[in-house]
């Protein structure tokens, strides 16, 4: 969590900066110059420190599960997911979810492997895991590019 | 590398509005209303532009692991890209970490042929060490079998 640390800072520099401009303290004037040129490092810093993070802004549409890790102290759920067309990239997401649920999710090995699933917002401030009867597109005539990797309209 | 281009284009707006906001403390020409408006507009984006791009880097990989020893619990070979994407956990740590890894043909096998035979390994880990340079770390791949003798 320390890229939280460096966008309170960057959220704290850029205040100062707009307080300095509106008021027009002349005593602000090279505070603000200071906090100015440390705002324009403290994104940087902050990204840096996010990646391999997990994310907890799960999209909404679905997504190839390539592995999970429940934490059953906090309950949480830490899913390694393919976005299916989005781009190749997977990306790990952090849920909410309920212990209990888990087990229906990994007790067959098959849902483990290139399982498509789409998480819904559930009861209490957890997930619910919906099965995705998935068609890749390859399996459709005329069409030769494999499944997951098929571009969506929207992409 | 579309991503990369992307995130200089943020970082160019980015540092435009705090130029602007600099400009603004300098030249400090405010009676006009829409320069106000262009001022406070600038400061918005400059504090709300990072936080939103933050929120979409979250779960990318790390191509920069630290050194140590890691459980892998799971992972995508990307040839394409030559490169492992891993989902990995420090024992003793809660919280799993995503990396991303030189590809080696070597290990690409063994890690398909653990993926089609999973139940016959009990625990893959990983080894990260200091690389040739910091773009290309090492990685030592272990995998340690139920029966030993097979």
């Amino acid at each position: 969590m320390t890229y939280m640390w460096f966008l309170a800072a960057h959220v704290g520099c850029v205040l100062i900066v707009l307080a300095a401009v509106l008021l027009k303290w002349k005593r602000l004037k090279p505070i603000a110059v200071i906090s100015g040129s440390v705002a324009l490092w403290m994104p940087l810093m902050a990204h840096l420190t996010t990646l391999g993070a997990p994310s907890p802004y799960l999209p909404a549409t679905e997504v190839r599960v390539i592995t999970s890790d429940l934490d059953e102290t906090r309950n949480i759920l830490y899913l390694f997911v393919d976005l299916l067309g989005k781009d190749f990239t997977p990306r790990v997401y952090q849920i909410p979810f309920d212990p209990s649920k888990f087990g229906g999710l990994v007790g067959n090995p098959a849902y483990l492997v290139d399982q498509v699933l789409q998480f819904q917002a559930g009861i209490g401030g957890t997930y619910e895991a919906v099965y995705i009867d998935y068609v890749p597109p390859d399996l459709l005539k005329d069409n030769m590019m494999r499944g997951w990797q098929a571009p969506r309209a929207d992409d | 590398m579309s991503e990369l281009l992307n995130y200089l284009i943020f970082y160019a707006l980015f540092a435009a509005t705090i130029g602007f906001l600099f400009a603004m403390l300098f030249i400090g020409e405010l009676r006009r209303w829409w320069m106000r408006t262009a001022t406070v507009g600038a400061g918005l984006i400059a504090l709300l532009m990072p936080l939103f791009v933050t929120a979409k880097i979250l779960g990318y990989p790390d191509p920069w692991p630290p050194e140590g020893r890691y459980e892998v619990l799971g992972w995508q070979i990307a040839e394409v890209d030559q490169a492992f994407f891993v989902l990995v956990k420090k024992p003793g740590d809660d919280v799993p970490h995503h990396y991303k890894l030189p590809f080696r043909l070597d290990t690409a096998l063994k890690l398909q042929e653990a993926e089609q035979l999973g139940s016959i390994f009990r625990n893959i880990s990983l080894v990260v060490t200091r690389g040739l340079s910091d773009d290309l770390p090492g990685a030592v791949f272990t995998f340690e079998k139920v029966f030993p003798d097979e």
